[in-house]
């Protein structure tokens, strides 16, 4: 067991939270040990979806999309306002979340099972995902991959529904290999041909908005996967994938990028923490307490080793100072242009994140909004809120690692903490 | 205690590596040559733009969106522009303004997104890359800017081996990178870290390079149009005068994506784009540059051959492209001229593939090496 200090308390909220409250911070701190802190973050999840807001019915959408020119104009206007709705309230949960760890791993979890309201056009379904996402987030992934392999929204993201027997569509069984499985290298052509016919007859009732399985669209055929054979279906094609150590290894390497570092992950830790995957059953909270109490975590040069998403800055930082310097719709527009747009990422490989969360362009808008938050009126409320500790600790809340500018305090505590949110460092985590 | 010691001291900063306080920026590009991209968004109607105005299945497949032969400026007995592209017609006469028939790319996709990345990527139909062409040629030429863009899509400049940056306009780039501190001093072995004092430095030494030429600003000597597209193209004229060291610029005007009404809509927006352009070229010779500036255009594709029932045309596959410059070998066609009688899948098939285009620039232009040299070059540099 290993006492938790001030810094490590810091770098574990700014990981699996959404900035750094000085009042989290403290109750982590009087945990005596980091293993303690890591097993009470966990605690903290939470599957139900808080306050979700009320869209139109499917049923309606599927009349309007019906009704000529004027109905599926109607639809869409209805389509772009509650695109919005669902966009904001999100923000506005991880604003006010009692659990922002919920908030962070959801946020992990659509950035894998991806889907996008470009594409799906049904705001209800990408919220019924999200839902998904919350329920399964810190528990089963065997069956988080079931629930979301026949989702609707993934289903009509990936066209699913146009996979039929006779006319074979491969983009669904490609991407669940790929990106949601196996990863990339660990299955042959053959292989997603063959998944693809197993998964054949998976669709989508549009009126209801629910998985349908259409016997006489799937094709019962004798298929070879990955070295089993027989007459496989969809689910078949899921547990034998689960048998496959890459797929926990491929998890393995997804949190190592979004918790430790940005960089290559190193191959001897990611294939420890597939081991312990595999041998609970695949529960995520199984791994995620692995990462979270591995010496790798906690290791200085992984500390400020990633880039802070848009979302992670912009809520962050109005979490770490509970001032309202920003609005949903400002955050909203913002993470769009910061090029994360939620339940709209930019393809089924989501948002690439790390090193291209800044560019020359994004770099001028996140310091331009940086200046927005800490000028006078803002940073002068957000002060109320400011600890009364010293310039020192101050500087360890804010950074996880040291300024790269030297931050002046002689000109009072106003002008430190906005020095310190105008370092590089400000933008890692 | 001093700046540097007190960076030494906190270990933030490793003492060897302390650069000067400027990053070296302009290296200067090796040869001046500029390229200068116009991006016509929404995919504009090769067909409509030069049109083969004796072709009988020209006037078959088009019965109300076809230009009437009368109404075409010839540019040859088979080919002419559409009229409202006659303002350009003295940069052919003079042989400063090319086109280029048939370009666009295998299996092309229909989706503006998707074709657009292709495009700006050099990158094959089922290829998905985030690096811009450029990133492939400029390197060779220059470890300085490499590129601005003017309003949004860093697109062919993407990527982390190139310096490019994007803004609305020099003043409000300028205004905004006054945040931007000088960081060249500073150095980190955690890559995150290295990255964005990396990107903050492109952005400083950019900005000391504009405000520095800027300063004594020329005006340019010629009458641009008071539209977006005309700023971007004042501004982009504006930073060549005044002597900034970029190798490409990038415009984009929009209003091609012509489902509907197109005959009124490509008028307005062929108008529009010729009114800029003569500007453009204008403020060139008057600088005495013309012949150091390449501009074309490119777009996410053509339009289909056959009009639809809207009074216009939907996505297709390839296109045609002007380029002008003073050295052009222009007031000639290149490439081979769809052939409306074998279409394909009822779209103009591709002859020239786009990153013949690119490769022209990279070796006849700039004089590197060809990425794509396997598509060969055309003669139009």
């Amino acid at each position: 067991m290993n006492p938790i200090k001030f810094s490590e308390a810091r770098h574990l909220l700014s990981r699996t939270g959404m900035g750094v409250e000085w009042k989290v911070l403290q109750q982590l701190i009087n945990q005596p040990f980091r293993e303690e802190a890591v097993d009470q973050l966990i605690k903290t999840y939470s599957p139900q979806t808080p306050n979700p807001p009320r869209l139109t019915p499917l049923y309606k959408m599927d009349r309007l999309n019906k009704a000529g020119a004027r109905g599926k104009k109607v639809m869409h206007n209805v389509m772009m306002r509650e695109n919005d709705v669902l966009k904001k309230w999100w923000v506005k949960q991880m604003l006010i979340t009692t659990s922002p760890f919920t908030e962070r791993m959801t946020l992990f979890w659509h950035n894998h099972f991806t889907s996008s309201l470009a594409s799906v056009k049904r705001p209800q379904l990408l919220l019924n995902q999200n839902k998904l996402l919350r329920q399964f987030g810190m528990g089963n992934f065997s069956a988080m991959l079931m629930y979301l392999t026949s989702d609707p929204a993934m289903l009509l993201y990936l066209d699913g529904d146009k996979n039929i027997a006779g006319s074979p569509n491969e983009n669904f069984a490609r991407e669940l290999l790929e990106l949601f499985t196996l990863g990339h290298g660990h299955y042959s052509e053959a292989d997603v041909k063959a998944a693809a016919l197993a998964f054949t007859g998976w669709g989508v009732n549009h009126a209801t908005g629910k998985f349908v399985f259409r016997e006489d669209l799937h094709d019962g055929g004798y298929k070879h996967f990955l070295g089993e054979s027989g007459n496989l279906n969809g689910n078949d094609i899921l547990k034998i994938i689960l048998k496959q150590p890459r797929t926990a290894e491929h998890i393995a390497e997804k949190f190592w990028k979004s918790f430790v570092n940005l960089e290559r992950p190193n191959p001897r830790v990611i294939r420890q923490w597939g081991k312990v995957f595999r041998e609970s059953s695949y529960e995520i909270s199984a791994l995620m307490s692995e990462v979270l109490k591995s010496d790798v975590f906690w290791a200085e040069q992984n500390r400020g080793a990633l880039i802070k998403s848009p979302i992670e800055l912009m809520v962050g930082t109005m979490r770490t100072f509970p001032h309202r310097s920003l609005t949903t719709k400002d955050i909203m527009h913002t993470s769009r242009i910061l090029g994360q747009d939620l339940f709209d990422p930019p393809n089924v490989k989501g948002w690439e994140g790390g090193k291209d969360w800044i560019s020359t362009q994004s770099l001028l808008i996140r310091t331009s909004l940086q200046q927005k938050m800490s000028r006078d009126a803002n940073i002068r409320a957000m002060a109320r809120h400011f600890p009364k500790v010293s310039p020192d600790v101050m500087k360890q809340w804010l950074l996880p690692r040291e300024p790269v500018l030297p931050p002046q305090h002689r000109k009072g505590e106003l002008w430190y903490v906005q020095n310190l949110m105008f370092d590089p460092g400000y933008q890692l985590a | 205690m001093k700046r540097r010691d007190f960076l030494k001291l906190t270990g933030a900063v490793s003492a060897a590596s302390v650069a000067p306080s400027v990053m070296a920026l302009p290296a200067s590009n090796k040869n001046n040559k500029v390229v200068v991209l116009v991006h016509l968004e929404g995919g504009n109607d090769g067909l409509n733009t030069l049109i083969p105005y004796t072709n009988p299945d020209y006037y078959a497949l088009r019965p109300k969106l076809a230009i009437p032969a009368n109404k075409v400026i010839p540019l040859d007995a088979k080919m002419g522009m559409h009229a409202s592209l006659g303002g350009l017609k003295p940069l052919w006469d003079k042989g400063e303004m090319a086109w280029l028939q048939g370009v666009g790319y295998n299996q092309a996709d229909r989706s503006h997104f998707r074709s657009i990345d292709i495009w700006e990527s050099a990158s094959s139909s089922n290829e998905y890359s985030k690096t811009g062409w450029l990133s492939q040629v400029l390197p060779q030429l220059t470890d300085g800017l490499h590129g601005i863009v003017l309003g949004q899509g860093i697109g062919p400049l993407a990527g982390s081996k190139l310096n490019a940056v994007e803004m609305e306009n020099p003043k409000t780039f300028l205004n905004q990178a006054k945040l931007i501190q000088d960081m060249s001093y500073a150095h980190s072995n955690v890559a995150s870290m290295k990255h964005i004092l990396g990107v903050q430095n492109q952005l400083y030494a950019t900005a000391s390079e504009l405000s520095h030429k800027l300063k004594r600003q020329i005006p340019v000597r010629a009458r641009f149009p008071k539209t977006p597209f005309g700023h971007q193209m004042q501004s982009i004229a504006e930073m060549i005068v005044s002597g900034v060291n970029s190798p490409v610029y990038k415009a984009k005007l929009s209003g091609f994506d012509t489902h509907a009404n197109q005959l009124q809509l490509q008028k307005n927006s062929l108008y529009h784009l010729s009114g800029v352009l003569q500007a453009f070229a204008e403020s060139m010779k008057r600088a005495g540059l013309w012949n150091d500036v390449v501009l074309m255009t490119y777009s996410e594709f053509g339009r289909r051959a056959k009009e639809n029932r809207s009074g216009g045309t939907d996505h297709g596959k390839a296109s045609a492209h002007l380029v002008m410059g003073g050295s052009i070998n222009g007031g000639r066609l290149y490439g081979k001229t769809p052939d409306l009688a074998n279409l394909d899948n009822g779209d103009l098939a591709y002859s020239t593939d786009f990153k013949k285009v690119y490769g022209t620039l990279a070796r006849r232009w700039w004089n590197v090496k060809n990425p794509w040299q396997a598509h060969g070059e055309i003669p139009f540099v």
